[in-house]
């Protein structure tokens, strides 16, 4: 309403102000005082008076009212600081500070109060009074801060907040304290905590339970995940333990459900750097309303844990020690040394493996001699391929450095040392740590230990100081050992030959009739004599007799084949054990060879040869004593007896010295016939059963032995196989046949072929075919004279190579005969392919075959098998007419048997059989 | 009988003067008793709509007006004096009666 006037003075206005009233109370009257507002028709309006009052108090009334109702103290300033209201909370409660006083009330200048304020709290009473001026001054349209200025020592805290009373222009300020000690002492608690916390070695988390994060973390913490707080407080609790949520959840609520801390827990963690360390978890919740707080206190007991276990290793390192020690002082030889070392120190020291080797200088390598914990295929690689020669492959290897370097090697931690050879399969047997100790004995490295630990740094400082000893004691054993083997090498062994002495001899002995009872077997034991032997000495002298007795010794451990079994057991008596005797005959084959080539054999004594008879006594076990003791002292006198007598060996029991000599005798007397001409063939004739004419001859051994006539086979031949003089007189046999053969075609008789049997030896023997083409000889028509007969059996033994053998004796044109047809089962399918021309049933199947049907029918089958496969057959045995009708029924193509004549000597045979071409005895029997 | 029609007011106020908030506490009483349940009253304040309280040609406040039933009506002032209002409003001889 004066947007348009012009300036007006002061009565004007006094005038216009009047016209209004006028017009208000004109107004009200008309409307009964029940309009508060008017405009007139452009729609300029104006409020009446009393609505003008009313909007006023209402508006008074309201803002008295909110500043009332606010819980802080608060005083408006006019332009220059005049308090010109404060609120009701100010009127009762001010007090608490220096600047809030209901002292202080409307009039009083707030500045002057501030910049007035004594003392201790001047300063920041002044900041308050300057900010109120920038406020005042529209230099900021906000000031605030905290202050306590509390003389009190309630240690009271306001916030004090500055805003201005109108927007645009200065016209006071609304000044507002508002008491926050509470929350300043919140914050206070929690930083104090926070800096204890942080001052706190262990590293801790809160973890807020509903949100999963972190609510705070300590500088350990941060330390120890190397993040700065920020950082971590952003990351959460699952990523840092880089475990499932869900799993952290539901341990963290086992933890609140039950109510009490955890027990701590200790876990292994790898730092960044690889390296292990310890830490013990502490967790507890916490309540807070209605929130859980986790609290996880993780402490690094690295160094105590270590400490822990240094002391468990080496208490460990000190068991093994004194066990070992103990053992050293009674154990008395190198194995028992080694295999109890590797024992105690798996057991006792908890080592997952040992090994102990020794050096071999000669061949640069490692021998190894004893383990516990090692497979055989890491053995066998250390000991052929592993050396101690620097570059060579395998040179260089922890143990080959500890020889070399005469110090103990180490490897700690196979986890990252990877390079340690058999490092796959150690850390899969559990190893992680090794090392290896040489052993010294004096200045020379003789062996070394390897021992493998289950645990991560093992082989500290101390542990290695206390091992190196360990090895040193181990090595002095050794040593020691050595010593007293030598010393025990006097006690057991005979220093000039080096062959047991009389007590190991015992012992030995002792031994070997424990395994022969144990087994059933028999034992000889024979003690040696040397004749002369004593002239000798003390002719030739006291050396030459050593080096005799060394010749001896030496002599008889080649004859022997084992030096165990032997013995020097006095001057001049050695003794043999013989542990398996199978039968009395081997009593006698050692004495023969014995005896044999002891007495040809030129011993050099003074560049003269010497030759040395012996005397034998011989025991044997059972019969002669069931102890070592006694044996030897009946085989004494045994040796005694046969001194004195004549003879060159004596038994203890006459008996057997009479069985081992007769078979002696005869073996000596076999081989002398042959020399002497004493075996002769005697012939067997061979009849057609057809014609009743001889058809062939089979030659028959017999011996002649000037002192006792003819023996019979079965006495001489399985000694002849025995002694292997069968191949000997086999090869006479088979000549004096094809000589006989020869002969009587010369000499214009009848000329039948001549069968002659062949012994297993013989055909074994690869030289065989070649030995009967010798005997053939240049003779065109010699094959065809001579048979070969072979027992079934024998050709069954090894048919191909019996197959093989045939043939070429086939090829040579040499007729094969299977003797003892039906006794070695042969098979069908190898009769048809065995390259032979005759089948000779066995005498047995001829006796059976008269009687009864069942007989007669298998020869018949025999018979009729042989002719299919185009084999002639030859009856042996046959002794009667029956039988030889029989055959003739059966088509039987020849016989041989008494009833047509006996094997007889040759010149008997050609009167016989031979003259005149017809066979006198064959004439008269058809 | 007019008792059964809806009835529509306006009433025009200037917000905060006390004649205006007893016009409207009276206003709201009367309905209450005479009209309950068919009257709408839409409160125009002329110091945010002044165009509107010149386009009705409204000239003072507190001022009702009666929209429907037919006859509009217009009072000005609190509302206090229940007859004349009620009167004026159509609505005194069903109170009468």
């Amino acid at each position: 309403m004066t947007r348009d006037s012009p300036p007006v003075d002061a009565n004007d206005i006094s005038g216009v102000l009047k016209a209004l009233r006028e017009a208000d109370l004109r107004l009200e009257e008309l409307t009964a005082g029940e309009v508060d507002w008017v405009s007139d028709r452009q729609g300029r309006s104006y409020l009446l008076q009393h609505a003008q009052d009313q909007l006023r108090d209402a508006d008074a009334a309201k803002q008295a009212a909110i500043l009332n109702a606010l819980p802080a103290h608060i005083i408006l300033l006019d332009a220059q600081g005049l308090i010109v209201s404060v609120n009701e909370t100010w009127q009762q409660l001010a007090g608490g500070s220096v600047l809030l006083d209901s002292a202080y009330g409307i009039g009083v200048n707030y500045l002057e109060i501030c910049e007035s304020v004594p003392h201790a709290y001047s300063a920041d009473a002044r900041r308050i009074a300057a900010g109120i001026r920038r406020v005042l001054a529209a230099q900021t349209k906000h000031f605030s801060t905290e202050y306590t200025c509390d003389p009190s020592n309630d240690g009271r805290w306001y916030l004090l907040t500055v805003t201005p009373l109108a927007e645009n222009r200065p016209s006071g300020v609304i000044v507002m304290h508002v008491d926050i000690t509470e929350q300043k002492h919140g914050e206070e608690a929690i930083q104090r905590f926070a800096a204890a916390m942080d001052a706190s070695a262990d590293a801790i988390y809160l973890v807020d339970r509903s949100s999963m994060r972190f609510v705070h973390v300590n500088e350990a913490a941060c330390r120890a995940q190397t993040q700065t707080r920020a950082c971590l407080l952003a990351l959460t609790p699952a990523q840092v333990l880089a475990a499932p949520d869900e799993d952290l959840k539901r341990s963290y609520d086992a933890l609140i459900a039950s109510g009490a801390a955890a027990k701590p827990v200790e876990v292994v963690r790898r730092r960044e750097d690889g390296s292990k360390m310890w830490v013990e978890l502490r967790r507890h919740a916490q309540r807070s309303g209605d929130r859980w707080t986790i609290v996880s206190l993780v402490r690094d007991i690295t160094e105590r844990k270590e400490a822990e276990i240094r002391i468990v290793h080496l208490s460990r390192v000190h068991a093994m020690l004194s066990g070992i020690n103990t053992l050293i002082v009674r154990v008395r030889t190198r194995d028992e040394l080694f295999s109890e070392s590797c024992r105690i120190a798996t057991e006792e020291g908890g080592f997952r493996m040992i090994w102990i080797g020794m050096v071999d200088r000669n061949s640069m390598k490692i021998i190894p001699v004893a383990s516990v914990g090692a497979d055989p295929e890491f053995l066998s690689f250390v000991r052929e391929r592993f050396s101690l020669q620097e570059g060579a492959a395998y040179g260089n290897t922890m143990a080959a450095r500890a020889i070399r370097e005469m110090k103990a090697m180490v490897a700690n931690d196979l986890e990252t040392n990877v390079e340690v050879l058999f490092h796959k399969r150690h850390f899969d047997a559990g190893i992680r740590s090794m090392a290896m100790f040489p052993l010294l004995v004096g200045n020379d490295v003789v062996g070394v230990v390897g021992l493998y630990a289950g645990e991560s740094e093992f082989f500290h400082d101390g542990e290695v100081k206390l091992l190196t000893d360990l090895t040193r004691d181990i090595a002095f054993a050794i040593d020691h050992i050595e010593k007293q083997e030598k010393l025990d090498y006097f006690a057991y062994y005979d220093v000039l030959t080096g062959l047991a002495n009389r007590n190991l001899f015992l012992e030995r002995t002792a031994q070997y009739i424990r395994s022969a009872a144990s087994g059933g077997r028999k034992l000889a034991l024979y003690l040696i004599d040397l004749e002369r032997f004593k002239n000798l000495n003390d002719s030739l002298g006291r050396p030459a007799g050593d080096a005799l007795l060394r010749q001896v010794a030496e002599w008889l451990t080649l004859n022997v084949g084992d030096v165990n079994l032997l013995a020097r057991v006095g001057a001049d008596h050695f003794a043999v054990v013989l542990p398996d005797i199978k039968r009395d005959i081997d009593v006698a084959r050692l004495l023969e060879k014995t005896m044999q080539s002891f007495l040809g054999h030129p011993f050099r004594l003074n560049d003269a040869v010497f030759r040395i008879s012996a005397k034998v006594g011989v025991a044997l076990f059972p019969e002669d004593g069931a102890d070592a003791d006694t044996l030897f002292k009946n085989a004494e006198s045994a040796l005694k007896k046969a001194k004195s007598s004549g003879a060159r060996f004596l038994c203890y029991a006459e008996k057997m010295t009479a069985s081992v000599a007769g078979r002696l005798n005869l073996e000596n007397r076999l081989r002398l016939a042959l020399e002497r001409n004493e075996f002769v063939l005697h012939y067997q004739p061979k009849v057609s059963l057809a014609s009743g004419e001889p058809t062939g001859a089979e030659a028959l051994l017999r011996w002649n032995d000037p002192g006792t006539g003819l023996v019979p086979p079965r006495r001489f031949i399985p000694l002849l196989e025995e002694t292997g003089l069968i191949h000997d007189v086999g090869r006479w046999a088979l000549k004096s046949a094809i000589d006989d053969y020869a002969r009587w075609r010369r000499i214009g008789l009848r000329a039948l072929r001549i069968a002659v049997n062949v012994s297993p030896l013989q055909l074994r023997n690869r030289g065989f075919v070649a030995e009967v083409k010798q005997a053939l000889g240049t003779d065109a028509q010699a094959a065809a004279g001579l048979e070969l007969e072979l027992t079934e059996s024998l050709i069954m033994e090894d048919v191909r190579f019996s197959i093989a053998s045939l043939r070429a004796i086939r090829a040579l044109g040499v007729s094969v005969a299977v003797d003892d047809f039906g006794t070695g089962f042969s098979s069908l399918s190898y009769l048809a392919r065995l390259p032979v021309n005759t089948l000779k049933i066995d005498r047995s199947f001829v006796i059976d075959m008269a009687e009864g049907p069942q007989g007669l029918a298998l020869v018949a089958t025999i018979i009729n098998l042989a002719h299919s496969l185009k084999l002639s057959v030859v009856a042996e045995g046959v002794e009667t007419e029956e039988q030889s009708r029989l055959l003739r029924l059966l088509d039987c193509d020849e016989m041989q048997g008494y009833l047509f004549g006996k094997p007889v000597p040759r010149d008997e045979f050609e009167a016989k059989y031979l003259a005149g071409g017809a066979p006198p005895g064959a004439g008269g029997r058809t | 009988m007019t008792g059964r029609s809806k009835f529509a007011f306006r009433l025009f106020v200037a917000s905060g003067t006390i004649n205006s908030a007893e016009a409207i506490a009276n206003l709201n009483a009367l309905c209450r008793k005479h009209l309950a349940g068919r009257h709408e009253i839409e409160v125009v304040d002329v110091f945010r709509e002044p165009q509107r309280a010149l386009a009705e040609q409204i000239h003072m406040t507190p001022t009702l007006l009666k929209l429907a039933p037919f006859p509009a009506a217009r009072i000005v002032g609190t509302l206090s004096q229940t007859r004349r209002v009620l009167e004026t409003l159509g609505l005194a001889a069903a109170d009468s009666a």
